[in-house]
């Protein structure tokens, strides 16, 4: 799209590309944001990792443009100015994109060609130790669940994914997968000198949990950045829990975790709290590749 | 029966995710966007890149190319 840009924006065409909610956490190690002000961190990071010029704009967190435009993880859409959607495709395509503009605008001769760019993209930066922790091989298809972090005076260092089996989907009898992540666009590693992560689960009446509390392994380096990942058995009757309270009715997690930071070289113990609702997460995005070098998914 | 009616929940609201978890976007997807052809642009408030508050509202006026993307 950038070529299309550079020719088009001086014809008066505004460009955009819009910031949602990642289609693969995990990929290069970034994970779903909680709040505005990280999401804004990953835009930050998304211009400076692809050394773009075309401007950004930020969805909500309650996702609400991403819906309205029809969810899909690449669209791309025309606006005339009189505001209605032209054009409008499931995956972007800057030779159809050019193509439109062509019979909207009028043709650019000569084109801008991807080789006449210029674009400094660079590389996600690490400065923790990876792959220090081998990451736990799933083989069950399994599906993000709506975490919600509780309210903390401390950002959320560690982010909680929480995803379900298919044996939890079809039987309400199965596994869990909690894993905590570490956000690395907030510059914290685990203090491995300290005690390892501790995580305690309070699950409503109807729904089982077990072991109901959990702690990460010791790592024999001072500091790493890998996630810490738990397998949990997972149950959930429902003559004691109708589906229909399953909405009201969060399972809460709490954990206690020592973090340093990067640069800023402060250590401090965290306590934080996450509810997770057994209820399908349609922004949680798909984990590619998980015990993979790189991190995600394996298939 | 109560059970059932999880799962019908679960799944209605995971269809999306289905998709997802196959590493691509789906046919009802597309079709989510492709219904939107001649429609207005919904109003939404987002924010810029700074975090100032923008509404998509204001994005009429000239032909405004918009395409979703993420990090990852």
């Amino acid at each position: 799209m950038e070529t299309v840009a550079i020719d088009y924006a001086p014809r008066g065409v505004k460009f955009y590309y819009i910031y949602k909610a990642l289609a693969h956490p995990e990929s290069n190690g970034y994970i779903q944001p909680f709040t505005l002000a990280e999401r804004l961190l990953h835009v930050q990071e998304a211009k400076r990792t692809l050394g773009s010029g075309i401007e950004w704009i930020c969805d909500n967190m309650n996702n609400e443009l991403k819906a309205a435009l029809g969810g899909a993880p690449n669209s791309e859409f025309i606006i005339n100015p009189a505001g209605k959607i032209i054009r409008a495709r499931g995956w972007s395509n800057a030779t159809i994109l050019r193509a439109d503009l062509e019979s909207l605008v009028g043709k650019v001769t000569p084109a801008t060609v991807v080789a006449d760019l210029k674009m400094k993209s660079t590389a996600p930066q690490r400065s923790t130790a990876t792959g220090v922790v081998p990451r736990m091989q799933i083989s069950s298809v399994m599906r993000a669940v709506q975490v919600k972090p509780l309210e903390s005076d401390e950002p959320y260092y560690v982010k909680l994914r929480a995803e379900v089996d298919e044996s939890f989907m079809d039987e309400g009898l199965g596994m869990a997968y909690l894993g905590f992540h570490l956000d690395p666009l907030l510059h914290v590693h685990w203090n491995n000198l300290a005690a390892p992560i501790q995580f305690r689960v309070q699950c409503p009446v109807g729904i089982t949990m077990g072991p109901s509390a959990g702690r990460g392994p010791e790592i024999k380096i001072e500091a790493d950045g890998d996630p810490r990942e738990f397998l949990v058995g997972l149950e959930w009757d429902a003559s004691i829990l109708p589906a229909t309270r399953l909405a009201d009715s969060p399972i809460i997690i709490e954990v206690d975790y020592f973090a340093c930071h990067d640069d800023l070289g402060w250590c401090k113990p965290i306590r934080q709290q996450y509810e997770v609702r057994l209820l399908a997460d349609r922004n949680a995005g798909s984990v590619r590749g998980r015990g993979a070098r790189g991190g995600g998914r394996r298939r | 029966m109560v059970l059932s009616l999880f799962w019908v929940l679960l799944v209605i609201d995971s269809t999306p995710l289905l998709a997802q978890l196959g590493g691509r976007t789906s046919g009802a997807q597309f079709s989510q966007v492709t219904r939107l052809l001649n429609t207005t642009l919904p109003t939404v408030n987002v924010c810029d890149a700074l975090g100032k508050p923008l509404s998509t509202a204001s994005l009429r006026g000239s032909y405004t190319v918009l395409v979703f993307g993420c990090l990852t």
